[in-house]
């Protein structure tokens, strides 16, 4: 039996002890989600291999619902005493909530799931610490090659395997296994006034096809470029924005703010800027965006979300024009417009909401290097230094570009320092220009670079 | 002995940990109840149980960590993690030593009077409820409210190869209230946090709690609402203690972390002057309330307070046990665990300038025009000092007057250049508890200071966003 087989049936053996427990218990409506992880991860410290992790983790979720009353509870062991106690916590915090009027059942299993290929790679499962070693040794020569002025302070290589299951009583009993590799390095380039920001690149996938030397380079490049500092002006210009500045999964401008403002819980709470904006031409019209968990070895894709409803395609900005949202069962179903298979669940405060599962922003033509080729004057955001502060339900942002380089007649001649971008995301995607091909993979966006034009800049 | 700690104990006196330079194991058998309401309808509570333990080891100075569920096989959960440190290429780091402690033996009780585990769900649904309710109330303009809740209550153990065994028994809260508005068609929103990692469900009760969070989200929603735009640029400006708290820990105080040093902006100033005589900045394990309040760290080290920048003097640096050895200097007990899944990493506690003697009113008078900032929502610093502050209450002064509320914007600037900008220092204090990210670990800290005023070049204001 392979490993991935091995904990699916040890993920299905703990979702069938749910549904025997809560029969014992009589309870006739609940839920569980069962989770089992296995990280091996070597961290880079001073541009050398420093240590080594082994992490073994499981995770139950139960929901009940008692008349209406829903309750929640989780733990973090996988036998039949854990089980039984989540269930009978989750019944008496139910007991002590009161009943929900739009509560309509936990949701069941009438769609087929879809076929998605490339989820689990049995080469990443298997990945060493010996080959993550040279891998993350590769990730720090790639960075060197590019000046020796360059050192890489931090950085990781980590692979997962992972196998989820849900189960419910209205009939779902689901298990899917997925691997993710992931490498990280940060680097940064001269000393005194002249140090470079932390220039971070990273990279991910379900397989062992990272480019891992490219990475290093990437990010080396990125701090070489920024020890040459130029003065920067207060001025609205075109300014080039990174995949990773856009994309990142903490602090990707688009993937923060989007990830909240498309979620149709938040629409219908009236906490997001898209809230009653269907059907109307809201950004440029080269922006396309759908929800595509379907897609072949993204990092993003599954086929099925967290309560077990087939995953989907789901197109939200068509053109310019906002077409939809992603919904939940729970709000799917107080709004109308059912579920599209977003569920998320989060196991430590027991919420199941809904987020876009793989947000791709659809890619146009050419590489970065081409749009920053079509900029005379204007600047590369590299990373944005505190977009993670961006304030999802109005679209407002100002963060400080980091790195940020000064673009003049197509070319990046140096780096600015603490040059602050702000706007609002809304005014920002009416501005774009263009949008490049070259797609990065941040497992919850996939994200190509985009060139915006009258982007508000502000120095000191 | 405990039950927690019994186990740990017994893999420590083990064969299995012969021939290793140094074990440490950790465990948590925890309780975490989590309440989200918007409104006052519940959107969910759950608990949720965690026992688990890890191992991190040292052998021939490799590090090797290794975590599992429950606290049963804990002499393989070491093997595991010498495989680990075992595996690493002939290249990886094999220097690694630590400097020595002495062990310690320590139990460290609750200090809350009402502990939150014996508080009813119904009575903490209700509290919440009520902030939720009233806050709405506040201003008919305010559309939402939310609150998020959670609290850890249980016991976490400490057991190193060195003979130190410590047994904490935790007691942390936290609580998050957001208000969102609509005023003309423009979305508004404002946030307020408190927590504890030593009081109980006396944090949230007393001195009328619950009405102060809902006076301050109030007043936050509303200036958003009346503000005016930021004018971008640099301006003279005061910033309030919690503002002054969070430049003090994203742009000074991750650059005086020891493993952040040596590649980050003061690399090379130690002892160099970056500000004036006035400043002074501490990183202290024990405040009054602090929210990084600690007894013993996630090593054993009993823990001290750091003297980061001393008169405008740049510092000392916070360590762990590995970085007291390599800077040969003592330990000063900033290692620091989110829990036992993850490896300790050199944390703040609770960070602050220290006081002045300058009043509010003088900081104020002599600016023709400036800004006046209150109230944060978050913030990060980068290793070049770069720092960015999300400003969330924010006013203008005018004539050296307070004037117009100013909606929501960011301030930024390069702290090694910002701090020689600052031309008075407070005679007040006060700090405000969140919690900080570094390489994915979220750490309850606090940060703080006086009042602080800035000269024109020193901050850059973003504009409103």
């Amino acid at each position: 039996m392979s490993k991935a087989c091995a904990t699916e049936t040890a993920v299905l053996h703990v979702l069938d002890e749910v549904v025997a427990s809560a029969r014992r218990q009589k309870v006739a409506e609940f839920d569980a989600y069962a989770i089992c992880t296995r990280t091996r991860r070597v961290t880079i410290e001073r541009e050398l291999v420093s240590s080594a992790d082994s992490i073994m983790a499981t995770g139950l979720h139960v929901r009940v619902c008692v008349d209406g009353k829903v309750g929640g509870a989780s733990c973090n062991e996988f036998d039949r005493r854990a089980t039984s106690e989540c269930i009978d916590h989750a019944v008496r915090i139910a007991n002590l909530m009161e009943s929900d009027k739009n509560w309509s059942g936990f949701p069941s299993s009438s769609k087929k799931y879809p076929s998605v290929s490339g989820l689990y790679d049995t080469s990443v499962a298997s990945l060493d610490v010996p080959v993550m070693s040279m891998m993350a040794e590769e990730m720090i020569d790639g960075a060197r090659s590019v000046s020796k002025d360059v050192s890489a302070p931090y950085g990781a290589v980590e692979s997962t395997g992972r196998t989820v299951g849900v189960t419910n009583s209205s009939g779902m009993r689901s298990v899917m296994s997925e691997t993710e590799l992931q490498a990280l390095i940060c680097c940064v380039a001269g000393s005194g006034e002249s140090i470079s920001p932390d220039c971070e690149e990273s990279g991910q996938s379900r397989s062992c096809d990272l480019r891992i030397d490219k990475i290093g380079e990437r990010a080396g490049w990125i701090a070489e470029k920024s020890t040459h500092i130029l003065d920067a002006k207060t001025e609205e210009c075109d300014v080039v924005f990174s995949p990773m500045s856009l994309g990142a999964g903490n602090d990707g401008l688009l993937n923060v703010v989007l990830s909240e403002a498309f979620s149709g819980q938040n629409t219908h709470q009236g906490i997001s800027f898209l809230a009653g904006r269907l059907g109307e031409p809201i950004w440029s019209e080269h922006v396309t965006i759908n929800d595509n968990p379907l897609l072949s070895g993204r990092c993003g894709s599954r086929p099925f979300d967290d309560e077990g409803i087939a995953a989907q395609k789901t197109r939200l900005v068509n053109k310019g024009t906002l077409v939809g949202y992603v919904w939940d069962s729970y709000h799917g179903s107080i709004s109308g417009e059912g579920s599209t298979g977003n569920a998320i669940r989060d196991l430590s405060s027991g919420t199941v909401g809904a987020a876009p599962l793989c947000l791709q922003v659809m890619p146009d033509r050419g590489s970065m290097k081409s749009l920053i080729e079509s900029v005379d004057h204007g600047y590369l955001v590299w990373g944005c230094q505190g977009s993670h502060t961006s304030n999802t339900e109005t679209g407002g942002f100002s963060f400080v570009a980091s790195p940020g380089l000064l673009i003049k007649n197509g070319e990046v001649v140096g780096g600015v320092r603490g040059s602050m971008v702000s706007g609002n995301v809304t005014d920002l995607m009416k501005n774009v220009e263009r949008v490049g091909a070259d797609v990065v993979d941040f497992g919850s966006a996939l994200m190509p670079s985009i060139l915006f034009r009258n982007v508000k800049i502000t120095t000191g | 002995m405990s039950a927690l700690l019994d186990p740990l104990v017994k893999a420590v006196r083990s064969r299995v940990v012969s021939g290793l330079d140094y074990v440490e194991l950790r465990a948590d058998d925890v309780v975490e109840t989590s309440i989200e309401l918007r409104e006052s309808s519940i959107e969910s509570v759950t608990r949720k149980f965690e026992c688990g333990h890890s191992a991190r080891i040292l052998k021939s100075g490799r590090w090797g960590f290794a975590v599992s569920d429950g606290v049963r096989d804990v002499s393989e959960t070491i093997t595991e993690a010498v495989k680990a440190a075992s595996a690493l290429s002939r290249t990886a780091v094999s220097d690694t030593s630590l400097h020595g402690v002495k062990p310690v033996k320590m139990d460290i009780p609750s200090k809350a009077r009402i502990p939150l585990n014996e508080v009813d769900l119904a009575e903490k649904v209700s509290y919440l409820t009520s902030i939720c309710r009233n806050a709405t109330k506040a201003d008919r303009r305010m559309t939402t409210t939310k609150a998020s809740y959670s609290d850890i209550t249980g016991d976490r153990v400490l057991v190193t190869s060195e003979g130190t065994e410590v047994r904490q028994s935790l007691s942390h809260a936290y609580l998050k209230t957001s208000a969102s508005g609509n005023t003309s068609g423009r979305l508004v929103s404002a946030r307020d946090e408190i927590g504890t990692v030593t009081r109980g469900w006396e944090r949230f009760t007393e001195d009328g709690s619950g009405d102060k969070i809902v006076e301050r989200l109030a007043r936050k929603a509303r200036l958003q609402m009346d503000g005016v735009s930021c004018k971008r640029g640099t301006h003279p400006c005061v910033i309030s203690p919690k503002v002054s708290g969070m430049l003090a820990h994203e742009a000074l105080g991750h650059l005086s972390e020891a493993d952040l040093f040596a590649a980050g902006a003061f690399n090379g100033l130690e002892g160099a002057r970056v500000a004036s005589e006035a400043v002074t900045m501490v990183d202290s394990p024990w405040i009054e309330d602090g929210f990084g309040n600690i007894t013993a760290d996630d090593e054993g080290v009993l823990p001290k307070t750091v003297t980061l920048i001393d008169k405008g003097l740049i510092g000392a640096q916070m360590t762990n046990r590995e970085w007291a050895a390599r800077l040969d200097i003592e330990p000063t007990g900033n290692a620091r665990a989110e829990s036992y899944r993850v490896p300790p990493l050199i944390r703040m506690r609770n960070t602050y300038f220290e006081r002045g003697d300058v009043s509010l009113d003088e900081m104020l008078e002599d600016k023709k025009f400036g800004y006046y900032c209150v109230d944060v929502s978050g913030g990060q610093a980068e290793s070049n000092s770069s720092f960015q502050v999300s400003i969330q209450e924010c006013y203008e002064i005018v004539k050296g007057e307070l004037g117009r509320p100013v909606r929501s914007l960011a301030i930024s600037g390069v702290a090694t250049k910002s701090l020689a900008l600052i031309d008075g220092v407070g005679r007040d204090f006060d700090f405000e508890s969140s919690y900080c990210g570094k390489l994915l670990q979220a750490m309850p800290t606090s940060d703080g200071g006086p009042h602080l005023s800035f000269k024109k070049g020193g901050v850059v204001f973003g504009g409103s966003a």
